[in-house]
């Protein structure tokens, strides 16, 4: 008998059918992975186990009883806590108050028990292992320390499911492997963990059970013995992926796109030196600190460098802001496409040609809309963005996927002869990723040098044609990926800690 | 669906736009029942001639605010750029010149505007709300708090000259508001402004230069309000510090209502605008007209405002959950 | 469908906010005389809700209602400081092709050319209180401020006896409180030579600043007998400063106009009088000019096609003292000012 039922759930947006027919049973003591590529309906069933939704049809068992939950206190009353993509950390309060927020421990009189809310919230993050100082300003701790909190918060509601919806997309290495160590203390301590994820090798990990989605329809449960990546995968996207990562290089000129020498910006990188070069993709790994995409910054512009030069097809270049180095045929595509790449609340058409206006323009300033329609329409074509009359679209409007496809049209159409990807498949769905690098691996081929940013290791590997080691702000090591392993890069990378022991 | 009243998507039917039109119509069918004077040839241009400072003012004001800013400078650059003009003018200066001079201090004054935004990273609305309050100081020391008269004949005639059946005010926007419409089509300056309102971090990686165009917009905004200010000493033949007292609030109405957001930047448009500003010209004329009391024509105005957002909004919302 | 539906209802709502606004009227005066064809008056003014403009109203509206319940009457203007929304809202009237139009302007010269198309109408205008003396409006009706500064005096050399020093507050500059002050020291001088006046303050025309200067005046000169202030800040002022100094009982203090707080000074015994012009009456005079102006009889016009009316019109002012409050009819007046929708 199952702890949690999920049971016949359907659920429609207007005449859009989210989920059909779902039933998924979860048990106690177990951490219960979802997968399934975007808009397949995960983060909508959560919602619905979440109170957050209300299904069309379907029902909720806790214990066998049904559950009626109308909104997320509700839920919680029921014991489900969830942990959402977005943190909801209120920056500029102390991680107890947000520990506590609108529960905070109060004195007879009804005032707020500063101290207990400070000790409760320490014996917490204590719970969990976390190492937080309640008193510290929530905006001020790294996003790792923030889901902490959020963690913290849900649990100190005395929940006995847990669900978290995509909680390391955000997270560096070692933040991610404290997040699970804490879920599997959690798991022995006999709670439900619903754990969401684009990752595979983190649910292949760390999951007794997965279970797929795909269109809204649950196309299956494993157990841990039959987890494979490839079975997922088929059962994600109704097919098996051959090549999940494009081949490498055909053709290597080594003729050199970029020089960088000795460029330092203090507080965040010093002395790097390394080169990119047409026809190939430089990988640059680093984990999250690493001075990775400051790096990438101060050579496109957008900050400042303190040293160093940079030299472009042998010619020195100093881009005091990105639209310098943009006119010279180097562009920047952000990890964080919501924040530094989309305009979410505008078109795909306007964002595909924000890069590009000048070409677009026809009598000096005048935008041609005849070039920008054409413009649009070929990069939807190219990069198979879904839907395909998506043109008047908001980006917002588009998945995960779509988004990041809508990004590379941005750039793309921009022209670039160096194009710095950061996190290039970062929050996109298995399909999109494959896509995403088979793009890059085409644009490589073409001619362009490709500098890919990246924090994570398969993705590293599976791509790059040399691989840039970063850490705390210094290059480690430069590789030739051949024959390269995890634990070659690893090690470069903590050479320096390696050597003093 | 997820069409967006947008500078490239403008052929496409704009439900705001629809809304407004469909207020317009009614208003002016209820109020040519309710008086014989409404629909006649004298009170259409009473009606144009009463809220065209504000029309001029509203075109710069929607780039500031699609640039995610707002500008309230302008209700006190208004009477200090007609006070200015008219000191000039009674120095013998000509009035081309004097007018240039004007305009240029109006820019300076934009200038100014962008760099305290900017060096002391505040908020455009205390920023502007400072700067107005300084030069309606300003205007008050010049003149003592006493319209300034005596302009030269030269100068007071303007206000008499009609171009085609039309006084100067009316070809002066219509120019604007020509050059404003083609240019917001597909001007590609106008373009980054919606960028820069959308995600001003993703604009400035995009290379778009931001400073300089936080700078352009508001150096628009008060030229124009410079303009008005030109425009009413014209039609007045007199400069006072009492002119365009609570314009600012007016003009913002205008933008709002013409569906320009003022929550987020990056969205709105100078037709909505125009449509705006119309239908708030006959509102104030309405007002007149009906004889309504002061005390409920602030309600009415509000009432208006929130019918047109939640028109286009409420509706929107509907068709996108039906698709 | 739901679409049509919401639609349809928002469209509803509008149609009957707006009949709503159509459904308050100019009002009717109520009295007999329905037959005649029916006219329609706007009085303009700036500051729209400003207590004194809500009294000159009142005075046109009863005086429109003695002549007949076909004379209909209204208040427009903005409710800013805003002289060219003033001229709009003159040129908005006149669109409306009324019967008479009475301006109060909110500067001398703004309005001139929005007065003049009003004449050219055909439409009489009559100023009152603020006077636009060059736009050609056919009269003015307002208060003579010489004669205001004099009737200060006039009590002022009653309460000392004839005897004693003085000071007046003002703002210099302002032309109202210039002829106030100006009237005051001349009728002294003509009629009360054992009165001088030794100090003339600018108080800036607010409390606080008119509280520093008299409190510096009493230290200086003990021998202060009298203070006039020509605005409405000034009396208060005043006062403050000579309770702080406990010399309330030494000195008259005689205010201009009249607020809550002067009302209630003058209550205590703290303020001896406050002159005061009559707004009521201005309107109701100015109404009476503006329905004569319409209505030409056979009397020479000097500006003709309209009827015959005197240039100017003064309603003359009056000193208001706490033992005149004590009549409830009277405190009523002061206290309960008339509300205009």
């Amino acid at each position: 008998m199952s702890y949690l039922k999920v049971d016949h759930i359907t659920k429609s947006f207007g005449n859009n059918k989210v989920l059909t027919d779902i039933s998924i049973d979860f048990e106690k003591g177990e951490i219960h992975s979802l997968i399934g590529e975007n808009g397949a309906g995960k983060s909508t069933l959560m919602k619905i186990i979440g109170g957050i939704y209300q299904a069309d049809s379907g029902q909720i068992l806790i214990d066998g009883k049904p559950a009626n939950m109308r909104d997320p206190v509700e839920a919680y009353g029921h014991g489900i806590g969830i942990v959402h993509q977005e943190l909801s950390i209120a920056g500029n309060m102390t991680a107890a108050q947000n520990v506590f927020v609108n529960n905070e421990p109060v004195k007879k009189c009804g005032f707020i028990d500063w101290n207990r809310l400070y000790a409760d919230a320490a014996a917490e993050f204590e719970k969990i292992g976390a190492n937080i100082d309640p008193k510290a300003i929530a905006g001020t701790l790294s996003v790792g320390m923030q889901q902490m909190i959020e963690i913290s918060k849900v649990l100190s509601k005395d929940v006995n499911v847990l669900i978290l919806d995509e909680p390391t997309s955000a997270l560096s290495d070692n933040e991610i492997e404290n997040l699970f160590r804490i879920l599997l203390e959690l798991k022995e301590r006999g709670k439900l963990i619903i754990f969401i994820s684009h990752k595979l090798n983190e649910i292949t990990r760390i999951s007794d059970r997965v279970s797929v989605l795909r269109d809204g329809v649950c196309t299956g449960t494993l157990d841990r013995e039959d987890m494979e990546v490839q079975t997922i995968i088929r059962m994600m996207v109704g097919r098996s992926i051959d090549a999940l990562y494009p081949p490498k290089a055909k053709r290597r000129d080594n003729k050199k796109a970029l020089t960088i020498e000795h460029i330092s910006r203090k507080g965040k990188f010093s002395d790097v030196s390394f080169d990119i070069r047409y026809g190939e993709i430089t990988g640059m790994f680093g984990l999250v600190g690493a001075g990775r995409t400051e790096c990438a910054f101060s050579v496109f512009g957008a900050d400042k460098m303190d040293e160093g030069q940079v030299y472009l097809d042998g010619k020195q270049v100093r881009f005091k802001n990105p639209a310098q180095a943009i006119r010279e045929g180097l562009c920047y595509l952000s990890e964080d496409r919501k924040a530094l790449g989309l305009f979410v609340d505008m078109t795909v058409k306007e964002n595909t040609v924000a890069a590009c206006l000048k070409s677009m323009c026809r009598y000096g300033e005048f935008l041609d809309e005849n070039r920008i329609r054409e413009n649009t329409e070929n990069y939807i074509k190219e990069l198979d963005i879904h839907p395909e009359d998506c043109r008047n679209y908001k980006v917002r409007n588009l998945s995960g996927g779509n988004q990041q496809k809508v990004l590379f049209a941005k750039w793309l159409a921009a022209k670039p002869k160096i194009l710095i990807v950061d996190e290039p498949a970062r929050g996109v769905d298995v399909g999109a990723k494959t896509m995403i690098h088979h793009i890059l691996r085409q644009l490589a081929d073409t001619g362009m040098a490709v500098w890919m940013i990246s924090s994570e290791l398969p993705e590293i590997l599976g791509v790059s044609d040399r691989v840039i080691v970063m850490h705390e702000g210094h290059c480690r090591g430069i590789l030739e990926n051949v024959g390269l392993t995890e634990e070659d890069i690893m090690r470069t990378a903590f050479r320096e800690e390696v050597r003093h022991e | 669906m997820n069409k967006r009243k947008g500078i490239l998507s403008f052929g496409r039917i704009n439900f705001h736009y629809l809304v407004l039109i469909v207020m317009i119509f009614i208003v002016t069918a209820a109020m040519t029942v309710y008086s014989p004077y409404f629909l006649t040839v004298n009170n259409l241009q009473v009606l144009i001639d009463t809220f065209i400072m504000e029309a001029v003012m509203a075109l710069g004001m929607t780039m500031v605010i699609i640039s995610g800013g707002i500008d309230l400078t302008v209700a006190g650059i208004l009477p200090f750029s007609s006070i200015i003009l008219a000191l000039l003018l009674m120095r013998e200066v000509p009035f081309g010149i004097a007018a240039v001079l004007v305009l240029l201090a109006a820019a300076a004054i934009g200038c100014l505007t962008n760099l305290l935004r900017r060096s002391l990273n505040l908020h455009p609305m205390v920023v502007t709300m400072a700067i107005a309050a300084v030069i309606k100081g300003v205007d008050l020391t010049i003149t003592g708090g006493s319209a300034v008269s005596g302009l030269p004949e030269s100068f007071t005639r303007l206000g008499a000259v009609r171009i085609l059946g039309m006084p100067v005010s009316w070809i002066v926007y219509i120019i604007l508001a020509a050059v404003f419409l083609y240019f917001s089509k597909n001007n590609r300056w106008f373009l980054q402004v919606f960028f820069v309102g959308g995600n001003e971090d993703a604009a400035k990686l995009s290379g778009i230069k931001v400073e300089a165009l936080y700078r352009n917009v508001y150096v628009i905004s008060a030229v124009l309000a410079a303009v008005a200010g030109i425009l009413t000493a014209i039609t007045y033949s007199s400069a006072s510090y009492s002119y365009g007292t609570n314009a600012d609030l007016r003009v913002i109405t205008t933008v709002a209502i013409g569906g320009t957001s003022l929550t987020h930047g990056g969205s709105g448009s100078i037709a909505g605008t125009l449509l705006g500003t119309l239908f708030m010209a006959i509102i104030y004329n309405a007002f007149v007209m009906s004889g309504i009391s002061t005390y409920y024509q602030d309600v009415v105005t509000g009432v208006f405002l929130i019918a047109a957002v939640l028109l286009s909004e409420g509706i929107k919302v509907l068709k996108e959950r039906k698709s | 469908m739901k679409r049509k539906m919401a639609l349809g209802l928002m469209l509803t709502v509008l149609a009957m906010s707006l009949a709503g606004c159509g459904a308050k009227a100019p009002e009717a005066a109520d009295q007999t005389g329905a037959e005649k064809s029916e006219e329609l008056y706007s009085m303009v003014v700036f500051t729209k809700g400003a207590e004194y403009f809500n009294w000159c109203y009142a005075g046109m509206k009863d005086a429109a209602a003695s002549i007949g319940s076909h004379i209909q009457v209204e208040l427009q203007g903005p409710a800013e400081w805003d002289a060219s929304l003033e001229a709009r809202a003159v040129d908005q009237v006149v669109a409306k092709n009324p019967t008479g139009i009475l301006v109060a302007s909110a500067d001398e010269t703004t309005l001139n050319s929005s007065i003049q198309k009003a004449l050219d109408a055909g439409i009489p205008v009559i100023g009152f209180d603020s006077d636009a003396a060059d736009s050609g409006r056919l009269a003015y009706v307002g208060t003579d401020n010489y004669d205001f500064g004099a009737t200060a005096a006039r009590s002022m050399a009653e309460m000392l006896g004839g005897e004693g020093e003085v000071a007046v507050c003002m703002v210099p500059g302002a032309i109202a409180q210039e002829e106030r002050a100006e009237g005051f020291k001349n009728w002294l001088e003509e009629n009360a030579p054992g009165i001088k006046v030794v100090s003339e303050l600018n108080d800036e025309g607010d409390v606080a600043k008119s509280e520093t200067v008299c409190t510096a005046l009493l230290q200086s000169n003990p021998n202060i007998k009298g203070i006039f202030s020509t605005h409405g800040y000034g009396a208060p002022g005043a006062a403050a400063a000579a309770r702080t100094l406990n010399m309330l009982e030494n000195v008259v203090i005689i205010g201009s106009d009249y607020s809550s707080a002067v009302i209630e000074l003058l209550q205590s015994g703290d303020i001896e009088g406050t002159v005061v012009d009559d707004p009521y009456l201005i309107g109701y005079e100015a109404f009476m000019l503006a329905y004569a102006a319409a209505h030409p009889t056979e009397i020479p016009s000097a500006n003709p096609p309209f009827g015959h009316v005197p240039p100017v019109i003064y309603g003359g002012s009056q000193l208001l003292t706490g033992e005149m409050l004590q009549d409830e009819a009277v405190l009523a007046k002061y206290q309960n000012p008339p509300a205009v929708n």
